[in-house]
């Protein structure tokens, strides 16, 4: 005697655990699988193309970034457009494996200049409402060139001579940091 | 259709095989400048708990790779800067520092060796150093430039080596 469930099912009908596994239809099920693995993989390689994972070492970006803390850098976030002022940036030493994590404050052909801790572009000074450790820098003052910024880090309350600052070229910035 | 699928995937391979065959027994000289940099930066490299003896021969290791003329010139921002002169003050220095007792690892990431013409026989390249000292944090990063040359029975040799810092204040 059949139970009433076989009774159900129409002859020739599949399994339940085939339909489970692979649909009704199982050569649409393998195409939907296949494109939503490509668009998976473009995804995933895009990802890694575009964002890189970094540790912030060093305390010259204090306080906004500690020290060991994480932050990723977006490389698409000036393939449309420039880098701005106040944008925080990776700054590659000679390659990506290591980079200065620094604020862009002066931008092409702007003159910067340092005056007891100020910073000054063109001789106007400029507000930093992210800085709040200050001391007397000083520098000359230096004018960029048209594929040049001007970059340093937050914290202005370490020795000048202990800070990695300057004039930097566009093609070695490398992308934004993302928060 | 599947023989010849078959065909064509036996010739790849054998392509491929043979272009890797050749790159690895007649390297370009970018590879082997490549090659002995990554060897300079495993040599510089040092085990706290090394013995007299694999500290000489890590010594010899370092040596090695560098001509007898050859000039270190390394100042980092912010710190106080060293120059050694010759092969002999290298040797001096990496003595010592092998007898600080502390176990450092350098690895030299980036390298950016310019093309070098057939028979040239010097060579520049830059590079990040990496260093950290085992059971810290931090690590220190440092923009190089290195400048090498084709010596006959020894092959790539460093003959400079100086710091450079990647923004520029002037």
């Amino acid at each position: 005697m059949d139970t009433s469930e076989n009774a159900l099912e129409p002859p020739g009908a599949p399994s339940w655990w085939r339909v489970a596994l692979v649909g009704r239809r199982p050569r649409a099920t393998a195409i939907r699988s296949a494109i939503l693995l490509v668009l998976g993989l473009i995804l995933v390689g895009l990802s890694i193309l575009v964002v890189k994972p970094v540790r912030v070492s060093g305390i010259s970006m204090e306080p906004t970034y500690h020290n060991g803390s994480f932050n990723f850098i977006n490389r698409a976030a000036y393939w449309w457009s420039e880098p701005k002022r106040g944008d925080v940036v990776g700054y590659s030493f000679t390659g990506q494996h290591a980079m200065l994590f620094k604020r862009i404050i002066g931008l092409p052909g702007e003159t910067v200049q340092l005056r007891e801790g100020r910073v000054f572009i063109d001789g106007e000074l400029l507000e930093e409402p992210y800085l709040v450790h200050r001391i007397r820098w000083n520098t000359k003052p230096v004018t960029m060139k048209a594929d040049e910024y001007y970059l340093i880090g937050d914290n202005r309350g370490m020795p000048q001579e202990n800070h990695d600052f300057g004039r930097g070229s566009r093609r070695k910035i490398v992308g934004k940091a993302s928060w | 259709m599947v023989k010849r699928v078959a065909q064509v995937a036996l010739v790849l391979v054998l392509v491929a095989g043979g272009v890797w065959l050749w790159r690895t027994l007649f390297p370009s000289d970018e590879a082997q400048i490549q090659r002995v940099l990554l060897g300079l930066a495993s040599a510089a490299s040092m085990d706290g708990g090394e013995g007299n003896i694999s500290r000489i021969r890590r010594v010899d290791r370092v040596t090695d790779r560098l001509t007898p003329d050859v000039v270190i010139r390394f100042a980092p921002e912010g710190g106080r800067g060293v120059v050694f002169n010759g092969r002999d003050e290298v040797l001096g220095a990496a003595v010592a520092a092998g007898r600080t007792g502390r176990s450092v690892v350098v690895e030299f990431v980036d390298i950016d060796v310019s093309p070098v013409p057939s028979g040239a026989e010097s060579a520049t390249a830059v590079l990040t150093a990496k260093v950290q000292v085992v059971g810290e944090r931090d690590f220190g990063v440092q923009a190089l430039r290195v400048e090498l040359s084709k010596e006959k029975s020894f092959g790539w040799r460093l003959k400079r080596l100086e710091s450079f810092n990647p923004l520029s204040k002037e």
